[in-house]
């Protein structure tokens, strides 16, 4: 199991965050960290692994353009 | 009162009358005169700080009634009628002239403060509700502050984010930046990054947090 799914559970719900733009900017470089992280790794082959990078990708790309419609 | 006339005569005495003089103007005898000044009733009568004698300068008045009990009668009649004893000061009347002739160095008759009470109630009446300023109740005032407080408001959300993720992204960011908090603190004890960045790193960390205890939904 990795060690990201210990922190990851799937929720339908969604968030409203408001952030200052260096919150922001903090954020988004930690997800990209965690991203690289995660596809550098043993275990970037494994379901869930996919799952939380998938995820991160996504978190960062709203976190630098907004959630798309 | 020969050895009155034989004291010397200041150059500051000039225009003042003698106890004699004015005993005789106001056809007194001098120990009239003496307590008239001490009860406060001689208006401008000074002692001399050097002769030790009494003058008294213009106006040279002998009142009726001393001009301190005057005062106190105005400002606290009942206290005053409830102390028929209270004694006038009489050092108001040689201060006063004294002011007036402009004299350095008079003297300061004593004064009995055992008929100085404060006032019993409050003498002046409260002339606002502290409750209710009625500065609010301007709508000039009102406009102006309704004017501050959108002002403030909109300078506050400037530069804020609203961003919208799911379950998931959240738990992975909140995740993330766990272990980039870790990482920054490493950098920043080894002098390797800036103390702002953790900060920085520590206040979205405590947002994330605090959203996650709180179960802020939509």
């Amino acid at each position: 199991m990795s060690e990201v799914s210990r922190y990851v559970k799937p929720s339908p719900e969604v968030f409203t965050v408001e952030l200052t733009e260096a919150q922001r900017s903090a954020l988004s470089f930690a997800a990209l960290c965690e991203a690289e992280a995660l596809e550098t790794g043993r275990e970037k082959h494994e379901p869930e692994v996919q799952e939380a990078i998938a995820s991160l990708r996504e978190a960062r790309r709203i976190l630098e353009q907004g959630r798309q419609p | 009162m020969s050895n009155l006339r034989s004291v010397p005569v200041l150059h500051q005495q000039h225009g003042g009358l003698s106890l004699q003089a004015f005993a005789q103007r106001e056809g007194l005898t001098l120990g009239e005169v003496k307590g008239c000044i001490k009860r406060g009733k001689v208006l401008g009568a000074r002692k001399d700080a050097r002769s030790k004698h009494w003058w008294i300068y213009p106006p040279a008045k002998l009142l009726e009634r001393p001009r301190s009990r005057a005062k106190s009668q105005e400002v606290f009649p009942e206290v005053v009628a409830e102390l028929p004893g209270l004694l006038p000061c009489g050092s108001a009347v040689a201060v006063e002239a004294g002011a007036k002739s402009g004299q350095p160095g008079q003297h300061a008759p004593q004064v009995k403060a055992e008929g100085i009470f404060p006032p019993a109630k409050l003498v002046l009446p409260l002339l606002f509700d502290a409750s209710a300023p009625l500065v609010y109740r301007s709508p000039a005032v009102q406009s102006s502050l309704r004017a501050i407080r959108e002002a403030a408001a909109r300078q506050h959300r400037e530069g804020i984010h609203y961003l919208r993720l799911n379950g998931g992204e959240f738990a992975q960011l909140y995740a993330a930046l766990g272990r980039e908090r870790s990482r920054i603190r490493k950098l920043v004890s080894r002098g390797l990054a800036a103390i702002g960045e953790l900060r920085v790193s520590d206040s979205a960390w405590h947002k994330l947090q605090a959203m996650c205890q709180q179960g802020r939904l939509l």
